[in-house]
């Protein structure tokens, strides 16, 4: 964090002094519960990353979508499995989006190294499964 | 009158909470324009994703109304209902978490998980949907 350390006009670390917050609680607790507020600049890239899991996740569906629309020339078996499994995985990439902007966020406000997942490579896997049976079923 | 905070009270209705004053309008920035540009990045992201949302979630509708009309129905309720309120709680966050490039304030409404969470809730929905159709195929 040293490195991007902003400069003086920026030091955006607020204490409850200046925030003049009345607000309601912040939700969820077991994120907002630890730690101090971040620089806002972190939180917004934070949530540009859970954008960016959000569309990954609305493209894997129009995917299982474009399966079953695109009458390609595979059996209906092969079909819905393709388009099944790109559903998990988008349901997959949904969840990652979820719970890693509130492990990011978490680990933002204790100042902790950001956590990491396994989710890269599981959907990486999934669609190249997803490829490979259409390119070799449909090839066929 | 700018810079005045508008107290809010017992006459809180939706048009006032989004369009109120704050404090800040109006006034010139007292500080260096973010170099990043974050909020307004932010704000961008946001956009397209809920495009995203619009285009493949109409897509699942049509698809679904194909098949059965009340689901189609379901789906493009939640849809709506949930467009609505997330149009209205953009508005506000967008204008509230750091005002007219100063420094940063944090105002009445601050930005947490309820929006991320509601967001997920509903490409997963849109995903079930479309898993249930494939699981249906192959029965």
């Amino acid at each position: 964090m040293t490195a991007i350390t902003p400069p003086l006009t920026w030091s955006c670390r607020t204490s409850s002094s200046v925030t003049g917050v009345s607000s309601s609680k912040r939700r969820p607790s077991w994120v907002y519960d630890h730690g101090t507020e971040p620089d806002p600049r972190f939180t917004l890239a934070n949530e540009r990353t859970f954008l960016a899991w959000i569309r990954t996740s609305l493209a894997l569906l129009a995917g299982a979508a474009a399966v079953h629309a695109f009458d390609l020339d595979v059996s209906d078996t092969v079909a819905a499995w393709s388009g099944g499994l790109l559903a998990v995985g988008g349901l997959l990439c949904a969840l990652q989006a979820w719970f890693g902007w509130a492990r990011n966020e978490r680990a933002l406000r204790e100042e902790r190294p950001l956590p990491s997942s396994g989710v890269g490579a599981v959907l990486a896997a999934a669609v190249a499964v997803v490829a490979l049976i259409l390119l070799v079923i449909g090839s066929r | 009158m700018s810079g005045r905070i508008d107290e809010g009270g017992p006459r809180r209705s939706w048009t006032r909470i989004v369009w109120r004053r704050l404090p800040g309008d109006g006034q010139r920035p007292i500080s260096r324009p973010d170099p990043g540009l974050q909020q307004e990045r932010t704000r961008l992201a946001w956009r397209r994703s809920m495009l995203a949302f619009a285009v493949v979630g109409l897509a699942v509708v049509r698809a679904a109304y194909v098949e059965s009309v009340h689901v189609a129905v379901v789906l493009a309720l939640i849809g709506l209902g949930i467009a609505m309120w997330l149009s209205l709680t953009t508005l506000r966050r967008g204008r509230w978490t750091w005002p007219s490039q100063r420094e940063p304030e944090f105002l009445e409404v601050l930005r947490d998980g309820t929006l991320p969470l509601l967001v997920t809730a509903m490409a997963a929905v849109l995903c079930l949907a479309v898993l249930a159709n494939a699981l249906r195929l192959l029965s």
